[in-house]
């Protein structure tokens, strides 16, 4: 299976292996890849920055772009390509960067001996790093070839770099067309997009996005080449489709955790989803414990409260759910710790308006881990829980559910009835298809079920809409005792429909309900259709549902658009 | 121009430039009437790609001179980098203009100054014993018979190494280094052979301000690099779409860019249009204007936050509630002029306080002045902002 030191480490795969395996960056290599086709030694190169959090592909990525480098004669001939390790300990100054720039030429390219000597004779110099950026330049000229820099880790080199630095690399880059520069980062650097910064909105970014659905499958496809389960890859993808599905989403898409998942879904094909999440967190485990392990204690307790609140929280609530204030801590010491978690990428904050800043664990999966390692029995269900509502959710999009329902009902029965329902619903849950992956619903349920739509629906299409509140309310209370919770999706959803927004705003501040258990991604739908109401809201939404939500918003416009005028 | 292929935030050489020809004559003029100029605008108009036009298409009767001096931190490293790229091989021979004699003398001076750089890397040589840079060109300047022609110096970024000075050396030093660049500008001898073109993103007024030295930059005529016309806008937005996606634009794609775009500041238009590209790559026909555009504020998001954060640790609660209402104004308005925000100000008992509040919301990519209309920097930072 795949090795997890190579997951985590690109660099040492083979280049056979980095070519063969790559199948879902395809188009931001292209685009890449075409500039530098078209570029040549006597214009201004055009300087990269490939952004994208962990796992994203970063480093795949820029190793691909080496490779194609290498195998073109006509690129190669004046482009060199050196890559610099993910970790770069070594540089801490510009005249770090120029001499191993220097190295890697003298020990991987003619043309360029003595190179190293020849800058090393002014390292007693004042102005030793000028003079190794010139003879850098100068060799390069009289070679008539062009360096392609490639760091992953940009930030890094710019903390280290200070100001003055970086305006000092800058002026390099802006006079000299001998150097290109290809990095990559983790997150967002402030160094591109301050004003005042040398790097402000130097470089062409190139964002990598979560991956789809069906860069998902391809992965797969090709990891099961790979490791020779072709077939039983195959198998997986026609009958559990939903579960990888509903797993991507919860995972942020990061390519390297669907890499992970692909051993895990071979290794216990019949899992159901949520076991399957706990073989993964398993598998993250050390990784993030000794990220949580590496906090100072009061950083703990800051983690430790963001994540069982899981929403984003502000100072003021962190300070009283995490107790600190016991310790006479005071808000402007967790403001102060906030600031530099904020600033080593562990939390983000979320402007609301006015003053209000809240703040969340960057990594949703990193919440999700810490919610079922350390959470009390409520957390884990609040996640048991989601992962059965994107189950639900996904199982209608992955096996082209509505498609199948729609066409079985049309075929069958012609009468209208059926039909709006197909219109207004595009899949219908709880109808028992041959793709079910066994949400584990008994006949009666799924009778019940119905019934309560159906009667829903008649009070939506006769416009009797306060009796139609009046049973949901009465639903929504009658499901909270029964724990039979799945039909609470399509209540909600027909509520919505029907513009009944402040009616399903007083549910979800019922706590007896527990709305936002069972339901939290109706939360965010709501909170969008309500956003004149509750500015600020929609935008807390996390990545982990922030996919479904957006579905869902979707598919209650399109019926709100396609509902016939009657039912208005 | 069929061959112009853009680049995104590197400065734009020969065929990646897209000409502005009225700029160019405004600096050409100038200089004809002796002038010495400094080249103001917000980042990322162009400045560094429309003085290098100078070098790449050079006028007859100019030699011009390009040098960043961003990373330079004083002023015996400023001159010896002038020294150094005026006796630059390569670009004396691209310009081409001057006769035989001239160029052996700049090849001479270039040897000269080059044994400077040598022997005083000797670790026994006392620095007193190291002959100035300034003086060698200011000798050199003396000396130099150019006949017609001028050397025209263009300094890039020079407000940041006027900075670097003040942050690593102090007051004085700083202004002392403006006195020496003044006084190369003001000695009449030097007049007919060399020309100052200063430019910076960062006002170099603001920091002689500071330094309480506006008398040694006064003489510098303003040429400001403006966006460009709805003419221009529309060529070169047929340009980038000719590279980024093979086809011409329809009129509505332009109108609608244009719109979008609403100060034609030539990044965005690159920004916009390489985004529509990306669409058009992963397969998206319908509306790639628009959602192109939702796209980069979306992509925003996490700097956006950042600029409407940055205002609480820059100004003072005051300050900040008006500033806060200004930016919405102003977003809502399209932009407003100065005496109208000098009229808001005055009705928050904030008047004093105005040019310092506006100097720092241009100074941090905020606002821009264009035209006589003061509007948001960003196009994407003003449909977001709320």
């Amino acid at each position: 299976m795949a090795s997890n030191i190579l997951l985590y480490n690109p660099d040492q795969k083979t280049k056979a292996d980095i070519i063969q395996e790559f199948v879902i960056r395809h188009q931001e290599f292209e685009s890449i890849y075409s500039t530098l086709q078209s570029s040549d030694l006597n214009h201004p190169p055009q300087h990269f920055l490939i952004q994208g959090q962990r796992g994203m592909g970063k480093t795949t990525l820029l190793l691909r772009l080496k490779y194609a480098i290498e195998d073109d004669s006509s690129l190669s001939s004046w482009l060199l390509p050196v890559k610099f390790s993910e970790e770069q300990y070594h540089i801490s100054r510009l005249e770090d960067l120029w001499e191993s720039i220097a190295e890697m030429l003298e020990t991987q390219f003619d043309g360029f001996k003595d190179l190293q000597s020849t800058i090393n004779q002014w390292e007693n110099e004042n102005d030793f790093e000028e003079r190794a950026a010139e003879t850098l330049v100068k060799a390069l000229k009289n070679n008539r070839k062009r360096v392609l820099v490639m760091i992953d880790n940009l930030g890094d080199l710019f903390e280290k770099f200070g100001d003055h630095e970086t305006h000092r690399l800058r002026q390099v880059l802006l006079s000299h067309s001998q150097i290109q520069l290809m990095s990559a980062s983790a997150y967002v650097l402030e160094h591109t997009f301050q004003y005042n910064k040398a790097f402000y909105e130097f470089f062409q970014i190139v964002q990598l996005k979560p991956i789809t659905r069906e860069q998902s499958i391809a992965l797969m496809r090709v990891l099961g080449e790979k490791f020779s389960k072709k077939n039983e890859v195959e198998i997986f993808l026609k009958t559990q489709a939903a579960k990888m599905e509903v797993l991507r989403r919860f995972t942020g898409g990061v390519p390297r955790t669907m890499a992970l998942l692909f051993g895990i879904f071979m290794d216990h094909q019949s899992g159901s989803t949520f076991e399957s999440l706990q073989l993964l967190l398993d598998e993250v485990n050390s990784l993030y414990k000794h990220r949580m392990d590496e906090l100072k204690p009061q950083q703990q307790k800051i983690m430790d409260t963001l994540a069982k609140a899981w929403e984003p929280i502000s100072t003021k609530q962190i300070l009283e759910q995490s107790k600190l204030y016991r310790a006479d801590v005071k808000s402007n010491q967790i403001s102060a710790q906030l600031k530099s978690m904020e600033d080593n990428q562990l939390i983000e904050s979320i402007d609301g308006p006015g003053k209000n800043k809240t703040y969340r664990i960057r990594e949703r999966f990193f919440n999700i881990w810490y919610l079922m390692r350390y959470g009390k029995n409520y957390h884990k269900e609040g996640v048991q829980w989601l992962v059965k509502f994107l189950e639900e959710w996904c199982e209608g999009k992955v096996s082209n559910k509505a498609g199948l329902i729609a066409d079985k009902i049309l075929n069958k029965d012609n009468s209208p009835k059926n039909e709006q329902r197909v219109k207004t619903y595009g899949y219908e849950p709880f109808l028992e298809s041959e793709t079910s992956t066994g949400l584990g619903f008994s006949e009666p349920e799924k009778t019940y079920q119905k019934e309560i739509n159906e009667r829903l629906e008649y009070f939506e299409k006769t416009n009797q809409l306060a009796e139609m509140l009046a049973l949901a309310e009465k639903m929504l209370e009658v499901q909270s005792e029964t724990s039979f919770q799945e039909g609470v999706q399509s209540i909600l959803f027909i509520l919505l429909r029907n513009g009944q927004f402040h009616f399903l705003y007083n549910q979800f501040k019922k706590p007896e309900l527990n709305l936002m258990k069972y339901a939290r991604p109706y939360w965010y739908v709501l909170m969008w259709f309500m956003k004149t109401e509750y500015p600020g809201e929609f935008e807390k939404v996390g990545s982990e549902i922030k996919e479904t939500v957006d579905e869902i918003i979707m598919e209650i416009q399109e019926t709100m658009d396609s509902k016939p005028s009657e039912s208005r | 121009m069929s061959t112009f292929r853009p680049i995104l935030g590197n400065a734009a050489r020969k065929d990646q430039f897209f000409p502005r020809p009225k700029i160019r004559k405004a600096i050409l003029d100038a200089l004809e009437l002796n002038q010495n100029i400094l080249i103001s605008s917000p980042r990322r108009v162009g400045k560094t790609s429309v003085i290098l036009d100078l070098v790449d298409s050079p006028d007859v009767r100019f030699y011009s001179v390009y040098l960043n001096t961003e990373g330079i931190d004083s002023g015996e490293k400023f001159f010896q980098q002038i020294l150094s790229n005026i006796f630059d091989i390569d670009n004396l021979d691209q310009f081409g203009n001057f006769g035989k004699e001239a160029v052996s003398f700049f090849k001479s001076w270039g040897e000269r100054v080059a044994a400077i750089k040598i022997a005083g890397s000797g670790i026994d040589l006392r620095q007193a014993d190291k002959p100035s840079y300034y003086d060698q060109l200011k000798q050199f300047l003396t000396e130099a018979k150019l006949g017609e022609k001028q050397i025209v110096l263009l300094l890039d970024e020079f407000p940041v190494t006027l900075e670097n000075i003040l942050k690593k050396e102090g007051k004085d030093a700083a202004a002392f280094f403006l006195n020496q660049n003044r006084e190369l500008r003001q000695t009449p001898s030097f007049q007919h052979k060399i020309r100052f073109v200063y430019t910076g993103s960062v006002g170099l007024l603001n920091v002689a301000k500071r330094l309480d030295a506006t008398d040694r930059v006064n003489d510098l005529m303003e040429v400001k690099v403006g966006p460009l016309n709805a003419e221009e806008a529309e060529r070169f937005i047929e340009l980038l779409f000719h590279f980024r996606l093979k086809r011409m634009p329809s009129d509505k794609e332009v109108q609608s860019i244009l719109k979008i775009i609403g100060v034609f500041f030539p990044y965005y238009f690159q920004l916009l249009i390489k985004e529509m590209a990306d669409l058009a790559d992963a397969g998206q026909k319908e509306d790639l204007v628009n959602k192109a555009f939702q796209n980069l504020v979306a992509n925003g998001n996490i700097h956006l936050q950042h600029y409407k954060s940055r205002l609480r640790k820059i100004f003072d609660s005051k300050q900040q509630g008006f500033v806060t209402r200004l930016l919405l104004r102003i977003k809502t308005t399209g932009g407003l002029q100065r005496q109208q925000i000098l009229n808001l100000a005055e009705g928050e008992g904030l008047r004093d306080e105005l040019d310092d509040i506006l100097d720092t919301l241009f100074h941090d990519g905020y606002l821009a002045e264009v035209q006589d209309k003061i509007g948001f920097y960003s196009i994407i930072l003003e449909n977001w902002w709320k």
